[in-house]
C-alpha cells in the first residue's frame, strides 16, 4: 500500500488529524445510510414478491382466456380485432426520493383506463372469451403498474446500496488505515527531531559549563 | 405522461393492445433488441418484455437500470414457464444484502399449468 509521502512537520500532522476527524465522521454517517437503506430494501423486496406473484397468477389466468378465444374465433379475428385498438396509453410519472434514491412512480389517470366493459372494437364480431380475456387483462394492469415502480425502485435502491458499502469500506480499510499510519510516522519522526534536539541541547551546554570552568581555572591561576 | 409498452411473443402480448399499449411482437432475441432500444429511444416509460427473451437484453436491463426511465420489467410468457422475473429479484437481493430472503416465498409459489 502506497504510503504518502509528507513533510514530518506539525502543520502536516494538524493536518491529517483534521483529515482523520472527518474521515471518521463520514465513515460513521455513511455506515448508518447503508443500514437504513438496507432495512428499506428488505421491506420493500418482500412486497415485490408477493407483488410479482400476484400478478404472474392474474396474467396466466388473463393467458388461458386469450387462449381460449383465439382457438375458438381462430387467431387471425382476434389479432385483426385487436389492432384497432389505439397505442396510445400513457401513465403518469413522479418521483420520489427515498433516502436521495431518486425513483419514479407510475400512476395511472384515472379516465384513460380502461373500464371494465369498455372495449376498444365491436362486440358483435367477438366472442365472450375475447371479452373475457380483455377484462382480465385490464384487471392485470393496476397490478403491473404497481409492480413497475415497486420494481424499478428495488432496482435503483440495490444499486445505492452497493455504492455506498464500497464506500464505508473503502474508507474503513484503505483511507482511515493510512491517515493513522501517517500521523504515527510524522509522531515518530518529530519525536526523533525532539530528542537530537534534546541532545545537541545537551551537548552545548556541556561545553558551555566546560569553558566556564576553564575561564575560572584560569582566572584562580593567573591570581 | 409516458408511454407502455410490451415486447415479447405475440400468444403472449396480443391481448394488451386492448389496453392501449405499444405492443411489439417479436420472434428472435435480435427483434427483442432491436424493439427494445427503439421504445427506450422513443422514451417509453415502461416496458413489459416476456421472460423467454431477458437474457437476449439482459445487458440493455443492466444500462437501463442506472437510469430513472424507463422501468423494464419482466413478465412472463403464456407459453415457457419460467422464474426469470423472481430470480433476477433474488439475485439483487443477495447482492445487496448478502442473504437470500426469498427463498421461502419461491418455495410457496403455485403450481402452473406445465408442472
Amino acid at each position: 500500500m502506497p504510503k504518502r509521502r509528507v513533510n514530518p512537520n506539525r502543520m502536516e500532522l494538524l493536518k491529517l488529524k483534521t483529515q482523520l476527524t472527518t474521515a471518521r465522521r463520514g465513515h460513521k454517517l455513511l455506515k448508518d445510510k447503508r443500514d437504513e437503506l438496507m432495512r428499506q430494501f428488505m421491506d420493500l423486496v418482500k412486497n415485490n414478491a408477493d407483488l410479482r406473484l400476484k400478478m404472474e397468477g392474474l396474467l396466466k389466468a388473463a393467458n388461458q382466456e386469450m387462449v381460449l378465444a383465439r382457438a375458438l374465433m381462430g387467431s387471425d379475428v382476434v389479432e385483426s380485432a385487436l389492432s384497432v385498438a389505439s397505442g396510445n396509453l400513457e401513465v403518469k410519472v413522479g418521483e420520489e426520493n427515498t433516502m436521495s434514491v431518486r425513483t419514479p412512480v407510475f400512476s395511472l389517470r384515472g379516465d384513460r383506463t380502461l373500464k371494465k366493459g369498455q372495449l376498444p372494437y365491436a362486440m358483435t364480431s367477438v366472442s365472450a372469451e375475447l371479452d373475457e380475456a380483455v377484462d382480465r387483462l385490464a384487471e392485470v394492469f393496476p397490478v403491473l403498474i404497481e409492480l413497475a415502480t415497486a420494481e424499478k425502485k428495488a432496482e435503483r435502491m440495490a444499486l445505492e446500496i452497493e455504492r455506498t458499502r464500497r464506500r464505508v469500506n473503502s474508507l474503513e480499510y484503505v483511507l482511515i488505515p493510512e491517515l493513522i499510519e501517517s500521523i504515527r510516522e510524522i509522531t515518530m519522526k518529530m519525536d526523533e527531531q525532539e530528542r537530537g534536539n534534546l541532545t545537541r541541547l545537551m551537548k552545548v551546554k556541556d561545553l558551555i559549563v566546560e569553558q566556564a570552568l576553564e575561564k575560572k581555572k584560569a582566572r584562580a591561576a593567573s591570581v | 405522461m409516458a408511454k407502455v409498452g410490451v415486447i415479447g411473443d405475440l400468444d403472449s402480448i396480443i391481448g394488451f393492445r386492448a389496453l392501449g399499449m405499444e405492443v411489439v411482437p417479436v420472434k428472435t432475441g435480435y427483434e427483442a433488441r432491436e424493439a427494445l432500444n427503439k421504445m427506450i429511444a422513443d422514451d417509453a416509460g415502461v416496458i413489459f418484455l416476456t421472460e423467454p427473451f431477458a437474457e437476449d437484453v439482459s445487458d440493455i436491463m443492466d444500462d437501463v437500470a442506472e437510469r430513472m426511465l424507463p422501468a423494464i420489467i419482466l413478465i412472463p410468457s403464456a407459453s415457457e414457464t419460467t422464474s426469470i422475473g423472481l430470480d433476477r429479484l433474488r439475485q439483487s437481493v443477495r447482492r445487496a444484502t448478502g442473504m437470500d430472503i426469498l427463498k421461502q416465498k419461491l418455495e410457496n409459489r403455485p403450481a402452473t399449468a406445465d408442472e
